[in-house]
């Protein structure tokens, strides 16, 4: 208790510190040119907790922390972000994220004809499953490209691409003793951009395909692996008016490695999202199947690592933020999933009896992963194994007979007056743990989340938000409530509990309370928490990381200029 | 012109970036001809031993403390019943700044760590039995593991005979299998190398030993990760022997190796649960 004080008095000491010194402004005007950036830092000091398997922890305070900064003049802009992980939070230490040192820099320059970038780079081709280079600070991914890339406009609606260069693998510099890199070519013609009688019609059309390519040295003792990998896809976007259709189909050479057990099969994705919207009616349908197409730099690294993955196979279910379901949230599986979700949006009428004064939106959701159809083909004599066979084949219609994961969902908002708000949702999951963690069996749960919002004047709000998640199944049920209380446009106050109560040994019915505090002034945001996380997973779009269990004190400081 | 010259740029780049391996997709293995003769061997001497592979890596704090010092009071307990494999992978086993530079790793190690899901270091698998769901396993488990290890079932006795040629630096270390049992799974046979007393910075307790002293590292395979079945179909008859012969070349190996500080390990195991029936050793020059 004697060090929650001590550690309330420096938050209180850094808050007036941030107040009475003049705030950062937006962008800091240098020659003709502007810096711009912004800094993190997000630390936690770790108190030991055997009861919900918190480990002691060597270095008990740890931080992730990182600054970045940007020169823009004209068409010319500069770039670096340099990250201290030195003694990163203990997720990010697990997943091998440590290390310190300049990771991002570039140079870029552009004009109408062309853009062209040298350094450190984020790229996207179509819907990223030939290339995604990306980066999440929440879940410890950044695998930029060291290189150079080029962007041409040659005619107005045609656009190439050209990327050369090695991934970024966490702080390993050592890029001059790597033995891998990756190249890539893009091109998408805009039909709309081409003929003006298109858009003047209300219809928007692109083409694009591309090409890509990996290149690691074969020293396998065993194989005889390909050096050379290479990806392609083609895609089509078409709208007409409020309909819309993306799609994209891509396909591997074999590219025998570490998570597909060294089987030579080649793979392939596809990917196709309808999509129709009026006024107060939307409805969104999404298709997605991929066979073997988990593409790295490195073939040895292992599946559990999100790490040197050259392409993005996305995932389509709903995201939520629910805390309780978070947990048994879906991770994409590049290596063999077939899925289909659909959601419809319809808001009742503002005004009307049953839609009140300002409507009431209503958003029902259905997804539906399954492993694809696979049948094994003979072990190879002498290996013993699938290994250095084709592994398997695959009806491309079929659909696997494992159920991965399966969400219904709805969810209804609705704004009573101008002071109350209310959100109701129910899920209804089912959720393959054996495939999607590893470990346990199928997960089924029923969860009811209700979101309140009062606001009491322009100034003060009241937020509670409550969670129900029945299940018999993993650690059984679980009840959350949290109340937030906001004093605009500085502070931010909650306190919240996750319960266990459900767990079939009654001695781990634990509760994950925490309390946290906020403050706000122009760009930058000072936080404090104190309490327990569970252990688990946490996924953005598809792509997870585990969570280990802590406990301790949190603070988190960001500001951006 | 410069359009055709662009296209043809661009398929050149197609073209050259695809590698369809349709076969043969084993690398060639180093087999040569067995042309020594084995001594009769008495079963009576033969004792089940136990394949200890512990991972590691030179900037691993804790790994001289809950790896290698463990595992040498393991060694001094029991003797010629371990075999001690050491390998290192994993990203604390990788170059970085000085006086760290020294890479240990090796193409079989990396595999190895790999596929067997080894995510943190150190560890260790005793026999390649698993330990519930892991292969792997820490410090605290390893003496009952090797304990729970059945000495009475003696599958086989492994024989090995090693000739190095100074001049050529090559060796070939031929091995003789001999079956005491029938035994239902395939058998798979594995040659690798390990060297000892290799002085090389190693990360201690958070303090840098610079001439710290590796034993048991894995060097090299001689017969690809996971070797080559012991027959054609792997399966066995009692009483049958296999003789197999493999060659390595030290130029072909990192130059510092000291060939008389290296030893042959041989292991025959189950080739459907992985387990290790079987583990020999012998020095490259005795």
């Amino acid at each position: 208790m004697r060090f929650l004080f001590r550690s309330l008095k420096t938050f209180v000491f850094i808050l007036a510190f941030i107040s009475f010194s003049s705030p950062l402004k937006a962008q800091i005007p240098v020659g003709k040119g502007t810096i711009s950036g912004d800094f993190m830092l997000n630390g936690m000091f770790y108190i030991p907790d055997s009861l919900i398997g918190a480990d002691k922890v060597d270095s008990k305070v740890r931080a992730n922390s990182y600054m970045y900064l940007q020169y823009t003049n004209g068409g010319f802009t500069a770039g670096m972000r340099y990250e201290f992980y030195l003694y990163p939070l203990i997720d990010f230490e697990d997943i091998g994220y440590k290390g310190h040192g300049i990771t991002h820099y570039f140079a870029d320059y552009k004009n109408d004809f062309i853009q062209v970038t040298a350094g450190t780079f984020y790229e996207q081709f179509g819907s990223g499953l030939t290339l995604r280079t990306y980066e999440d600070k929440y879940l410890g991914i950044d695998n930029s490209l060291l290189g150079a890339r080029v962007k041409v406009t040659p005619y107005k609606g045609i656009t190439l691409k050209g990327v050369w260069g090695i991934q970024r693998k966490n702080f390993d510099f050592e890029y001059l003793k790597r033995k891998d890199h990756v190249r890539g070519i893009d091109g998408e013609i805009s039909l709309t951009e081409l003929i003006p009688q298109m858009s003047e019609k209300g219809f928007s059309t692109s083409l694009g395909a591309s090409f890509v390519s990996k290149y690691e040295k074969d020293e396998d003792p065993t194989f005889i692996l390909p050096q050379n990998v290479a990806t392609w896809g083609a895609r089509l976007n078409f709208g007409w008016k409020g309909l819309r259709f993306e799609g994209e189909y891509a396909r591997k050479i074999n590219d025998p490695n570490a998570t597909n057990e060294y089987i030579y099969k080649p793979g392939d994705a596809l990917f196709a999202s309808l999509t129709y919207s009026m006024k107060g009616f939307g409805i969104s349908t999404s298709f997605i199947r991929a066979d073997n197409m988990d593409f790295r730099s490195q073939r040895g690294t292992p599946a559990n690592l999100a790490l040197l993955n050259i392409n993005y196979i996305p995932a389509i279910n709903r995201q939520y933020s629910y805390q309780l379901i978070s947990n048994y949230s879906y991770a994409s599986q590049p290596n063999g999933q077939v899925g289909a979700q659909c959601q419809i949006n319809y808001q009742i009428p503002k005004k009307t009896k049953i839609g009140g004064k300002y409507g009431t939106d209503i958003t029902l959701n259905y997804a539906r992963y399954h492993t694809i159809d696979k049948t094994m083909l003979p072990i190879d004599s002498i290996t013993g194994s699938q290994s250095g066979t084709d592994g398997y084949t695959s009806n491309f219609f079929k659909w696997g007979k494992e159920l991965l994961y399966q969400d219904l969902g709805v969810e209804i908002s609705r704004k009573f007056d101008k002071r109350w708000k209310l959100i109701v949702a129910y899920n209804w999951l089912i959720y393959n743990m054996e495939v999607l963690q590893g470990h346990g069996g199928m997960f089924h749960g029923h969860n009811v989340a209700v979101d309140l919002t009062c606001k009491i004047n322009s100034k003060h709000a009241l937020r509670l938000e409550a969670q129900h998640l029945y299940s018999k199944d993993d650690l059984g049920s679980w009840v959350y409530a949290m109340i937030e209380y906001s004093i605009n446009p500085h502070w931010f106050i909650s306190i919240g509990d996750q319960w266990n109560y459900g767990n079939a040994d009654k001695s781990r019915r634990i509760h994950y309370y925490n309390i946290s505090a906020a403050f706000a002034i122009k760009t930058t945001r000072i936080a404090l928490s104190y309490g327990k996380t569970r252990e688990g997973i946490l996924c953005v779009g598809g792509v997870c990381r585990t969570v280990p269990a802590s406990y301790g004190l949190g603070l988190s400081v960001t500001t951006s200029f | 012109m410069k359009k055709i010259l662009g296209i043809f740029c661009i398929l050149a780049f197609l073209f050259t970036s695809c590698d369809i391996i349709e076969g043969p997709r084993l690398e060639p293995n180093n087999e040569e001809k067995t042309e020594v003769e084995f001594p009769d061997l008495n079963k009576d001497s033969v004792i089940r031993k136990v394949l200890f592979e512990e991972f590691t890596g030179h900037y691993c704090t804790n790994c001289p403390e809950k790896g290698h010092r463990v595992l040498q009071d393991l060694i001094a307990k029991y003797g010629k019943l371990l075999v001690p494999v050491t390998i290192h992978a994993g990203g604390l086993a990788a170059p970085r700044e000085e006086p760290y530079t020294y890479d240990f790793r090796t193409e079989a190690g990396d595999q190895l760590y790999n596929d067997f899901g080894v995510n943190s270091v150190p560890c260790a698998m005793v026999n390649r039995v698993k330990k519930g769901t892991s292969w792997i396993s820490f410090y605290r488990d390893w003496e009952g593991q090797i304990n729970a290890v059945d000495k009475n079932q003696i599958v086989a006795g492994i024989q090995i005979i090693n000739q190095y040629d100074e001049t050529s630096r090559t060796m070939v270390a031929h091995t003789k299998t001999t079956m005491f049992t029938e035994y239902e799974n395939p058998i798979m046979l594995c040659v690798v190398m390990i060297e000892d007393g290799i002085v090389s910075p190693q990360l201690d307790n958070n303090v840098t030993i610079p001439d710290y002293v590796h034993h048991h590292a894995l060097r090299a395979s001689l017969n690809g990760t996971y070797g080559a079945y012991l027959n054609e179909s792997g399966i066995v008859e009692k009483d049958s022997a296999y003789t197999k012969s493999y060659k390595l070349d030290f130029n072909k190996l990192k130059q510092d190796i000291n060939y008389q500080n290296c030893t042959i390990v041989t292991y025959i195991y189950d080739a459907v649960t992985k387990e290790i029936l079987q583990a020999e050793s012998r020095k490259v020059a005795e």
